[in-house]
């Protein structure tokens, strides 16, 4: 048998096995009970009939398929969603603490100063000045005159 | 089961639910294999069998009594396959890969040859993936499910002539690339 008569016959024998090949049908139960509910068992009840369409709806791979996607995609919304505002939560809540932070910390430089004020008078004074150097030096050296420079002023800018 | 079809049918259109399941049971293997030789993919072909029945239960009253109950199940799966077909199209593909390759090589050798629905499927699909609809359909019709011509013309609608032409170039198709194929399995042995 030549290459030609080969071929030929092995494609002969590829449709004939095609044809003669019966498909099985898996789970013909399962399948029966499908098509009876979806006509609701001969039910002429509208709501029964209505409820049987929606079952078949379900029952389509397609639309099962476009469930499930549109599940993943409205998770993957909200974990978005989560993470812009624990995001935005989080930024918030480290700019409360920064600024309770730099008030306590002027508070404290404050009451030292009261201290030494009461304490020692002199190195006040020099604390003072310096103080004030600094501050003036953040107006550009022109401090408004009716401006009263106070401690927590000074304490601000050490 | 005693199965007197026409009084079966007869108590179907009375809205029977009973003798319908019967009429399911009795004809779902035949429906389902035909569906399956269209569609290519046990799935679909669940699908569209699921739909054709549904279809019978809403449309039996339009059925005569006196015709062939089997031909006019054909001809809702036919027209339900093209409709899911249509749908499919555009995701249906298939890879010549080894796996195929070898699938081929079983199925070409001599004898009685027991495909896998799976397998079946694939070779369908290899064969006809890239005809027009029609030539797929009577090929379907005509080699595969092996309707004769009157059948044929019942099912698909189609004169005789237009589906002898229609066969004729799905045939021509169909073997040039099976023969394709096949060459090139011998010379890469």
């Amino acid at each position: 048998m030549n290459h030609k008569d080969e071929l030929n016959k092995k494609v002969n024998n590829l449709i004939s096995n095609v044809k003669t090949t019966e498909a099985e049908l898996k789970d013909p139960v399962s399948l029966t009970e499908d098509i009876m509910l979806a006509v609701g068992d001969g039910s002429n009840n509208k709501n029964e009939h209505s409820f049987s369409k929606t079952v078949t709806l379900f029952r389509k791979r397609n639309f099962r398929r476009l469930l499930s996607a549109a599940a993943v995609l409205l998770f993957m919304v909200f974990t978005y969603e989560q993470y812009v505002v624990l995001d935005k939560v989080n930024r918030l809540e480290k700019q409360h603490l920064n600024a309770g932070i730099h008030n306590s910390w002027e508070l404290r430089t404050t009451q030292n100063f009261n201290h030494i004020k009461h304490g020692n008078k002199n190195v006040f004074h020099v604390i003072r000045m310096m103080g004030k150097e600094t501050f003036s030096s953040e107006y550009g050296g022109l401090v408004p005159e009716n401006k009263k420079i106070t401690l927590r002023d000074i304490a601000r800018t050490f | 089961m005693d199965f007197k079809q026409n009084d079966i049918i007869q108590k179907v259109k009375n809205g029977d639910a009973s003798a319908f399941k019967m009429l399911v049971v009795k004809y779902q293997q035949a429906a389902f294999s035909f569906a399956f030789k269209i569609m290519g993919n046990e799935d679909d072909a669940r699908d569209v069998v699921q739909e054709c029945f549904i279809n019978i239960w809403q449309k039996i009253n339009t059925y005569d009594i006196n015709k062939n109950f089997r031909s006019w199940l054909y001809k809702i799966i036919y027209n339900k396959s093209i409709d899911a077909l249509r749908s499919i199209k555009r995701r249906d593909e298939i890879s010549l890969d080894d796996r195929l390759y070898k699938v081929v090589d079983k199925a070409s050798q001599e004898g009685d040859i027991r495909l896998e629905n799976k397998e079946a499927g694939e070779l369908i699909r290899m064969m006809t993936i890239n005809l027009p609809e029609k030539q797929k359909l009577i090929f379907t019709l005509r080699d595969l499910q092996e309707l004769n011509v009157e059948e044929t013309i019942e099912i698909s609608g189609m004169s005789e002539v237009a589906i002898k032409s229609n066969l004729y170039h799905a045939r021509k198709a169909i073997r040039k690339k099976l023969l394709t194929i096949m060459n090139y399995q011998m010379e890469e042995k």
